[in-house]
C-alpha cells in the first residue's frame, strides 16, 4: 500500500473517531444535565437520522442539506473577502514602519472582538435605513441574475469576513506557509459557522443558520443536528489540513 | 518584539474589581423611573440635559437606569464568565493529567475529543445545553454556577492542548485571557437570544435583546451595553497579545 493511500485512510479513521467521540460527549452532557436521551440516540445521530422536522414535515437531515448550499455560498464568499482584505493589510504591515504594523495588528484584534450579533444587527439596520443595498435574502428575482445575487451576497460576506481577517493578517506577517494558511482557516471554521448563522438570522439568508433561528424554539433536534453537521465539516477540514491534528 | 509591561493588565483588573464592587451598592437596576419616563427611553444627559432626569446614560424602554443596569450586569458578564474560565482551567488540568499519565490510547481520545468539541459552533452548542438544562428543571433558568459549569464543559479543549506539552505560566495566562474573552462573547450571544440570565436581572447580553425595537426611539439602549462587551473583550485580548505574548 502506498503512503498517500495509507495517509488518507489514517485521516478518515481519525475523522470518524473524532465524530464518534463528539457525539458520545454530547450524549453524556445531556444525560449529566438530566435529559432523558435514549441510548439509541447515539446511533441514530451518527447515521444522520435526526427525526422529522415539525415545521417542514420532512426529515431534518433533508431540510438541513437543502439549505446547505446557501450557507456554504456565504461562508466561501466571506473567506474570499477575508483573504483579499487580510492579505492586503498584511502586505501593508510588512512594508510599513513598526507603529503602522502594530496598528494593523490591533485593527484585526478589534475586528474579531466585536460582539458579532450586535454589530451585524447594527449594520443590517443601518443598511435598511441608509442605503440602496439589498438588506435581506439571497436574491430579489426568481430567475438567476448574477448581479442581483452578488448585490445580496456582498454585505453579509463582508460582515462574516470581519471575524476572520485577524487570522489572515497574522499569517501574512509571520510564517506565510500556504499549508499553514489552510490550517488556520480550518481551525477558524467553527467560529465562521457560528457567526455565519448570526449573519443569516439578521439578513434573512435562507441557509441553515436561518433555519436554526426558526426552529430554535421548536425543539432541539434540528438545532443540534445542524450544529453537529457544522462540526463534522470543521473536523473534516481540520483533519485534512493539519498534519497531526 | 513585545515588551512586557504589567501596567495595563493591572489597570484593567482594577477597573473590573471596581465595577464588580460597585455592583454590590446598586439597588435601582430594576427600578422604573416614573417621573422621567414618558413611554420612550429617557435620553442620556449628554444628548438632552433637560430631559435626562439625572440618568447619565439614559434609561431603557421601560424607564430603568442604564448605568445601574450596566453595573449590575457586569456581575453576570464579567463574574459568571470568569468563573466559567476558572472551571475551564480546572477541567483542562484534569484532562491534561489524564492524557499525560494515561498512556497513548487515553491521550488519543482526549486529543480527538478536544478537536471534536472545539469544532462545534460555540453559541449554538451552548444554547442547546442551556435549553435542555432549563427544560429538565421545569423551564427554570440555570443557576449562575450551573451556567458556568456548562460553559466550561465546552470551552476546555484549547487549554488542554496547551497544558498537554510543557505548561509555562505566560502561555497559560495568555490562553486564560483569550478563553475568558471568547466566553464573554458566547454568553452574551445566548443571553441576547433569551437564554442564560433571565429578566429582570441584567446582563450586558440580555440588555441588548430589545435593541431592534428601540433603535428608532433610543439608540443608546442598544449601543452602550454592546460597547461594554466590545471594550472588555478587546482589553482581555490585547492584554493576552501584548502583555502576555506566548510566542
Amino acid at each position: 500500500m502506498n503512503d498517500g493511500l495509507r495517509g488518507a485512510l489514517v485521516k478518515i479513521g481519525t475523522f470518524v473517531a473524532t465524530v464518534v467521540l463528539l457525539v458520545l460527549f454530547v450524549f453524556g452532557l445531556f444525560r449529566a444535565l438530566g435529559a432523558p436521551v435514549p441510548v439509541d440516540w447515539i446511533w441514530r445521530t451518527l447515521t444522520g437520522q435526526f427525526g422529522m422536522s415539525r415545521s417542514e414535515g420532512e426529515p431534518v437531515l433533508r431540510v438541513i442539506l437543502e439549505r446547505m448550499p446557501a450557507t456554504l455560498e456565504l461562508v466561501a464568499a466571506s473567506i474570499i473577502v477575508a483573504l483579499a482584505i487580510g492579505l492586503a493589510l498584511g502586505a501593508l504591515a510588512r512594508r510599513s514602519p513598526p507603529p503602522v504594523a502594530r496598528a494593523i495588528d490591533a485593527l484585526g484584534l478589534a475586528a474579531k472582538s466585536l460582539p458579532a450579533f450586535w454589530f451585524v444587527m447594527l449594520a443590517q439596520l443601518w443598511v435598511v435605513t441608509h442605503s440602496g443595498i439589498p438588506s435581506a435574502g439571497l436574491s430579489s428575482t426568481d430567475h438567476f441574475d448574477f448581479g442581483d445575487r452578488l448585490a445580496h451576497l456582498i454585505l453579509p460576506a463582508m460582515l462574516l469576513a470581519v471575524v476572520q481577517v485577524s487570522s489572515v493578517i497574522t499569517w501574512s506577517t509571520t510564517d506565510r506557509d500556504p499549508a499553514d494558511l489552510a490550517a488556520r482557516l480550518a481551525r477558524k471554521l467553527p467560529t465562521i459557522f457560528a457567526v455565519g448563522s448570526l449573519v443569516e438570522i439578521f439578513f434573512a439568508w435562507p441557509g441553515d443558520g436561518r433555519l436554526l433561528f426558526t426552529t430554535l424554539l421548536r425543539g432541539l433536534g434540528p438545532l443540534l443536528a445542524a450544529a453537529l453537521i457544522y462540526a463534522a465539516i470543521a473536523i473534516a477540514a481540520r483533519t485534512a489540513t493539519v498534519a497531526d491534528a | 518584539m513585545h515588551r512586557r509591561s504589567l501596567v495595563v493588565p493591572i489597570l484593567v483588573a482594577c477597573a473590573f474589581v471596581a465595577l464588580l464592587t460597585a455592583g454590590l451598592f446598586v439597588t435601582n437596576a430594576n427600578t422604573i423611573d416614573d417621573i422621567a419616563w414618558k413611554g420612550d427611553p429617557v435620553p442620556p444627559c449628554f444628548v438632552n440635559a433637560a430631559l435626562c432626569g439625572g440618568h447619565l446614560l439614559g434609561t431603557d424602554e421601560v424607564g430603568r437606569d442604564l448605568v445601574a443596569r450596566i453595573v449590575t450586569g457586569a456581575r453576570v458578564t464579567l463574574g459568571v464568565s470568569f468563573l466559567a474560565t476558572l472551571l475551564t482551567l480546572a477541567f483542562a488540568a484534569i484532562l491534561a493529567a489524564l492524557a499525560r499519565f494515561g498512556g497513548p490510547v487515553v491521550r488519543f481520545f482526549v486529543t480527538r475529543l478536544g478537536v471534536g468539541v472545539s469544532s462545534m459552533p460555540a453559541w449554538l452548542f451552548l444554547v442547546a445545553l442551556v435549553d435542555v438544562g432549563a427544560s429538565v428543571r421545569a423551564h427554570m433558568a440555570l443557576s449562575w454556577t450551573m451556567l458556568a459549569v456548562v460553559t466550561a464543559a465546552i470551552f476546555w479543549p484549547k487549554m488542554v492542548a496547551l497544558l498537554g506539552s510543557a505548561p509555562a505560566s505566560v502561555p497559560v495566562v495568555n490562553r486564560f485571557l483569550r478563553d475568558w474573552a471568547s466566553i464573554i462573547l458566547t454568553l452574551s450571544t445566548i443571553e441576547f437570544f433569551g437564554y442564560g440570565t433571565m429578566p429582570p436581572n441584567a446582563s450586558w447580553g440580555n440588555m441588548l435583546s430589545s435593541m431592534e425595537a428601540t433603535l428608532q426611539t433610543g439608540w443608546w439602549v442598544g449601543v452602550f451595553p454592546g460597547i461594554c462587551i466590545f471594550v472588555t473583550v478587546l482589553a482581555l485580548r490585547a492584554i493576552a497579545r501584548y502583555s502576555f505574548a506566548s510566542d
